[in-house]
């Protein structure tokens, strides 16, 4: 399952098509710092375990599906807006 | 790491993250279905030995089943159809009709069927509470933050449609 995924990603997702995702996720202070503190006792702050990095043209590949990022600021949160689309 | 936050907030039904609200589609392509369920058949013992699902346009499938269960063939082909609703009633039930064979097969298949845990078998309907599956692997009832789920297929692609929403209220204590 794990090949298979990471086959689909590393074809920058186009066997997604029709794929959408789209929402706003309020994070607040706590949990960001216990991620950054998590991430700094691991050493990469915040990274997820992988078997093999993309490279940058995967990467370029499936930021070219995300149409919004937004994160905004208000007191004591960050709200993260998206729309991912794989046309 | 992440990961583990990650975790942690999936098993509480994303009790730190009020106000959330996801919306998409995500199609699956079939050969991650099956091998999905090649890897759920591999820890399992039992008659069925594998399965190969073709998806097809309009909530339409055949599955391939490999079988070692007398006095049953060693290979079936189950046509059957989707129902496109999963959330209804405050439950999440996915449910496949068979489109029935007939003689002694199309009486078995059923009966067999609902013998696997988490299956409910009424006439050539098979019944699956994915809501009580989700609560007993992670701890948590999902079914109040799922706004929509439904399913539709088209030639091997499943399109899982969903809207999720974690309420204002759900702020840890």
């Amino acid at each position: 399952m794990k090949e298979l995924l990471e086959k689909i990603l590393a074809g920058g997702g186009k066997e997604l098509a029709g794929l959408e995702l789209e929402g706003v996720i309020p994070i607040r202070q706590e949990l960001i710092n216990e991620a950054l503190t998590e991430g700094l006792k691991q050493g990469v702050p915040g990274s997820l375990p992988t078997a093999k990095a993309p490279d940058s043209a995967t990467i370029n590949a499936l930021l070219a599906h995300v149409k919004k990022a937004e994160i905004t600021a208000s007191e004591g949160k960050l709200t993260l807006s998206f729309h991912v689309k794989v046309d | 790491m992440l990961q583990k936050i990650l975790e942690r907030e999936l098993a509480s039904g994303f009790a730190s993250l009020p106000g959330t609200h996801l919306r998409g589609t995500l199609p699956v392509p079939s050969a991650l279905l099956n091998q999905a369920l090649r890897e759920a058949l591999a820890q399992k013992n039992g008659p069925v030995k594998g399965v190969l699902i073709a998806l097809l346009d309009d909530n339409k499938a055949i599955a391939v089943v490999a079988l070692e269960q007398w006095p049953l063939p060693k290979q079936v082909e189950l046509p059957f159809s989707i129902s496109p609703v999963v959330a209804r009633g405050g439950k999440l039930l996915a449910s496949i009709t068979l489109d029935p064979p007939g003689g002694l097969l199309g009486a078995l298949i059923p009966m067999l069927a609902g013998l696997v845990p988490g299956v409910r078998a009424s006439g050539n309907t098979l019944e699956f509470d994915l809501g009580a599956q989700l609560k007993e692997k992670s701890g948590h009832d999902f079914t109040p933050l799922i706004e929509k789920l439904e399913i539709r297929t088209r030639r091997s692609f499943l399109d899982i449609t969903f809207a999720l929403r974690v309420p204002e209220t759900e702020a840890p204590k």
